[in-house]
């Protein structure tokens, strides 16, 4: 189980409050860093959402540091389900002018594997946020039995072993198309 | 609660296999129309709890597309906490032979009660994952609650 998880924001305390809204929960002063918050859910898993200054970055020597510049976007984003109603999540993503489209997962030709909300926290961090009422959808789909089912979803051997594979049994003429593929 | 979590790698199937191991899931390609060589790291449990990972070079933007070609980043704000279905013991065995910076620690303000413990594993050296055994779970679900907190807090924020 995920149990919390930080993020980057411009105004940590609006962004710390947006999202105490969001969870039903309350914001607290993260003590170990100034102007950082802890947006606290109550339920019982202790689900907490860290809110950090936007040039924040944490460092496996140096701990928690001040980047020179913080990045404009990131790779990372989380999937919340809330104690709220659809409406509400419209409502206050409109309210905050941050982008929020009500969007269908899955993969192409297939029936919707479940929807959600991606919302943009200060249009740039991306919070995907299911009404409760809402993630059974997702609960079912993201399970072994569902995905096992779906050929897409169908892993390949290692990329590794293929690349050995396809060097072993190449024609000579092909190694260097092979060794090119590695390189990449 | 928190379902799922997206995170980069610079070797996105070794680091998906280490966390597979870790959360004692498997490993699924993560749509490549999305994303190429991204994978689902899907728990198993009741939630849906799955740890996505793509590869190094993009970024998430509010475009209809979503991902997007970037210069990565040296290090991010990202974390997160995440309890495992295994002992610390093995928590320890797949951090050494990663290679990656993995500590027990007690989490906390100094001069104040530890708040909890846990591991922290600096995935490829650069990604914090926070693992607590779920055998020791209690400890951070007992303290991250609003009674605790409110008579925590003020000591801590004190403290610090």
């Amino acid at each position: 189980m995920i149990h919390h998880a930080s993020l980057p924001a411009r105004d940590p305390l609006r962004v710390a409050t947006v999202l105490a809204e969001l969870l039903g929960g309350r914001a607290y002063r993260f003590p170990l860093l100034e102007g950082a918050y802890q947006v606290v859910s109550g339920d019982r898993d202790g689900t907490m959402i860290e809110i950090y200054p936007a040039n924040v970055q944490i460092d496996p020597e140096a701990g928690l540091v001040q980047a020179k510049q913080p990045a404009a976007y990131h790779p990372f984003h989380l999937l919340l389900s809330l104690p709220l109603a659809a409406s509400d999540i419209e409502r206050i993503g409109t309210r905050e002018g941050w982008r929020t489209d009500f969007s269908v997962a899955g993969l192409p030709g297939r029936p919707p594997a479940f929807h959600l909300y991606r919302m943009w926290i200060e249009n740039r961090v991306l919070v995907e946020c299911v009404p409760e009422e809402m993630i059974g959808e997702y609960r079912r789909y993201m399970q072994f039995v569902s995905l096992d089912a779906i050929p897409a979803y169908q892993i390949e051997p290692k990329k590794e072993a293929v690349e050995r594979a396809a060097i072993a049994t190449a024609p000579l003429g092909l190694w260097s198309t092979a060794i090119l593929a590695t390189a990449h | 609660m928190i379902h799922h979590v997206s995170i980069p790698a610079r070797d996105p199937r070794r680091v998906a296999e280490a966390l597979r191991e870790l959360l004692n899931g498997r490993i699924y390609p993560f749509p490549p129309h999305w994303c190429r060589d991204a994978y689902q790291v899907v728990s198993g449990d009741a939630h849906g709890t799955v740890l996505e990972v793509y590869p190094e070079g993009y970024w998430l933007e509010p475009i209809d597309k979503i991902f997007k070609k970037a210069e990565p980043a040296p290090f991010h704000p990202f974390h997160m906490l995440v309890s495992l279905p295994i002992e610390g013991a093995e928590i320890e065995r797949v951090a050494t032979r990663e290679g990656w910076k993995n500590d027990f620690i007690a989490v906390g303000t100094p001069g104040v009660q530890p708040a909890f413990h846990c591991y922290r594993m600096w995935i490829e050296n650069r990604v914090l994952f926070e693992f607590v055994p779920q055998s020791m779970a209690h400890e951070y679900e007992s303290y991250m609650q609003f009674d605790r907190l409110d008579e925590m807090r003020p000591k801590e924020v004190a403290a610090a």
